[in-house]
C-alpha cells in the first residue's frame, strides 16, 4: 500500500516536470545576459540604421504603380553566439488601412556576391501584423552582420481609397538562437 | 527501498527537465525599426472649389459677343497629375420660336441653333492674360456643335500645389445670315468635366 503511494507520489511529480518542462519551451528566454552552460553569455542584435527606415519626406508619396522603393537594414550580431532570423511582427498607427493596400518584399541578402537572396516575406503590409515565422538562410556569427533587402510599393491595381493616408508599422525582427534547429523553425 | 524508487524517479525528471530545457528553449532578441508610409493625393479644384464639372451658360447673345471666361485649375494634392477634359456635354435649347426665327426658316421646337453658329475657342493660358499668346495651348477651334463629347487628352501636367487657366472663349456669330436670326432666344449650355490623374 505504502509503495503503491510512493509510486505514483513519483509518478506524479514526473509529470508535474514534465508539464513545466513542456511550458518552458514555448517561453523564448530573455535575450542579454542569459546562463548558457554555465557561462554568462550576450545574445543581442542591433539593426542598423536606427532612423526611421521609411519616411515620406525622404522617399516621397506612394501611389499605384510607382516604383519599388527599395532599403536595406543591417542586423548586426553584437553578442556571443549565432543568430538567425526567426520572426517578423508589425504593429501599425494612423490609417491602419493603408497597410493593407502596400505590398512588401524582404529578402535576407548573402554574404558573397554570387549568393542568391533568400526571400523571407512578400505579400501585404498588413500581413506583418499577425506575425510571421520565417527561417533565415544564414547562422550569423557573432560580430558579423546581415543585411535585409526591403522594398515597398503600391500596385497599379489600387484604386483611390487609399489616397493621402498615412501609416506608421514598427516592424519587429526577432533573431533566435540555437542558429540551426532540428527540423523546427523558430 | 521506496526512498530510493522515490529518489531515483526524481532524477529521472530533473534529467529529463534539464535535457528538454536544452533542447526546446531559446534565445531570442527582438529589435524594431520604424517606418512611415505616405500615400500621395490629387484634388483638382476649379476656382478653389471642390467638384469637377463646370457648365457655362449662355442667354442673351448676339452676332459680334465674344465672352470669355477663365477658370483656374489647380492641383491641390500632393503627387503630379496629367489634366484632360473627360466629357463634354452640349444642350442647345430653342425656349420657342419668335417671329424672327420662324421666317428665318426655324421650323424646329425642341432644338436650338446657337450651336450651330457660335464658334467656340478653348486653350491654356500660360501667362495669364487670358487671350492666346505664344505658348499657350489651343486645342479647340471650332463650331460648338463640333465640341467632342469624348472632351480632351490634353496631358497637361500640374505639380503639387501648382494650377493652370482654362479659358473659354466664344466668338464668331455674323457670317451665316438667316441662320443668325433663327438662334434669336436660344439658350446654350456646355458642361465641362475635368479629371486630373496620376502622372506617370
Amino acid at each position: 500500500m505504502i509503495r503503491k503511494k510512493v509510486i505514483t507520489l513519483a509518478l506524479s511529480t514526473t509529470l508535474l516536470l514534465l508539464i513545466i518542462n513542456i511550458l518552458a519551451s514555448n517561453q523564448p528566454s530573455a535575450s542579454a545576459c542569459t546562463i548558457y552552460l554555465g557561462k554568462k553569455v550576450k545574445f543581442d542584435m542591433e539593426l542598423s540604421p536606427k532612423v526611421p527606415l521609411f519616411h515620406p519626406e525622404v522617399d516621397g508619396y506612394l501611389y499605384p504603380g510607382r516604383p519599388k522603393i527599395t532599403k536595406y537594414l543591417k542586423l548586426i550580431n553584437v553578442g556571443d553566439l549565432p543568430f538567425r532570423i526567426c520572426r517578423f511582427n508589425a504593429s501599425f498607427s494612423g490609417d491602419i488601412y493603408l497597410a493593407t493596400g502596400l505590398q512588401i518584399e524582404i529578402l535576407e541578402l548573402g554574404k558573397g556576391r554570387g549568393e542568391k537572396p533568400n526571400l523571407l516575406y512578400n505579400g501585404t503590409l498588413s500581413g506583418l501584423g499577425e506575425g510571421i515565422n520565417v527561417y533565415g538562410k544564414r547562422a550569423v556569427p557573432p560580430k558579423d552582420s546581415v543585411t535585409l533587402q526591403i522594398s515597398v510599393w503600391m500596385p497599379a491595381t489600387v484604386g483611390n481609397e487609399y489616397q493621402g493616408l498615412t501609416v506608421t508599422a514598427d516592424i519587429s525582427i526577432t533573431v533566435c538562437f540555437p542558429p540551426s534547429h532540428d527540423g523546427i523553425k523558430c | 527501498m521506496n526512498r530510493k524508487i522515490l529518489v531515483g524517479i526524481l532524477a529521472i525528471g530533473l534529467v529529463a527537465l534539464a535535457v528538454g530545457w536544452g533542447t526546446y528553449s531559446q534565445f531570442s532578441d527582438t529589435e524594431t525599426t520604424e517606418t512611415i508610409f505616405s500615400a500621395g493625393s490629387l484634388d483638382l479644384t476649379i476656382n478653389d472649389q471642390n467638384g469637377q464639372t463646370v457648365t457655362f451658360s449662355w442667354t442673351n447673345l448676339r452676332p459680334g459677343n465674344q465672352p470669355k471666361y477663365k477658370l483656374t485649375l489647380k492641383n491641390i494634392g500632393t503627387i503630379r497629375g496629367n489634366l484632360s477634359i473627360s466629357n463634354i456635354v452640349v444642350v442647345s435649347e430653342e425656349n420657342g420660336l419668335t417671329e424672327p426665327e420662324i421666317e428665318a426658316g426655324d421650323t424646329s421646337d425642341d432644338e436650338g441653333e446657337l450651336d450651330d453658329v457660335l464658334n467656340l475657342r478653348l486653350f491654356l493660358d500660360y501667362n495669364g492674360d487670358g487671350w492666346i499668346s505664344q505658348g499657350d495651348k489651343v486645342f479647340f477651334n471650332g463650331l460648338v456643335k463640333n465640341l467632342p463629347s469624348t472632351g480632351f487628352d490634353l496631358k497637361e501636367p500640374i505639380e503639387p500645389n501648382g494650377g493652370v487657366d482654362f479659358v473659354v472663349e466664344l466668338y464668331d456669330w455674323w457670317q451665316y445670315g438667316n441662320v443668325d436670326n433663327q438662334a434669336q432666344t436660344d439658350t446654350l449650355s456646355i458642361i465641362f468635366t475635368f479629371k486630373l490623374v496620376q502622372a506617370p
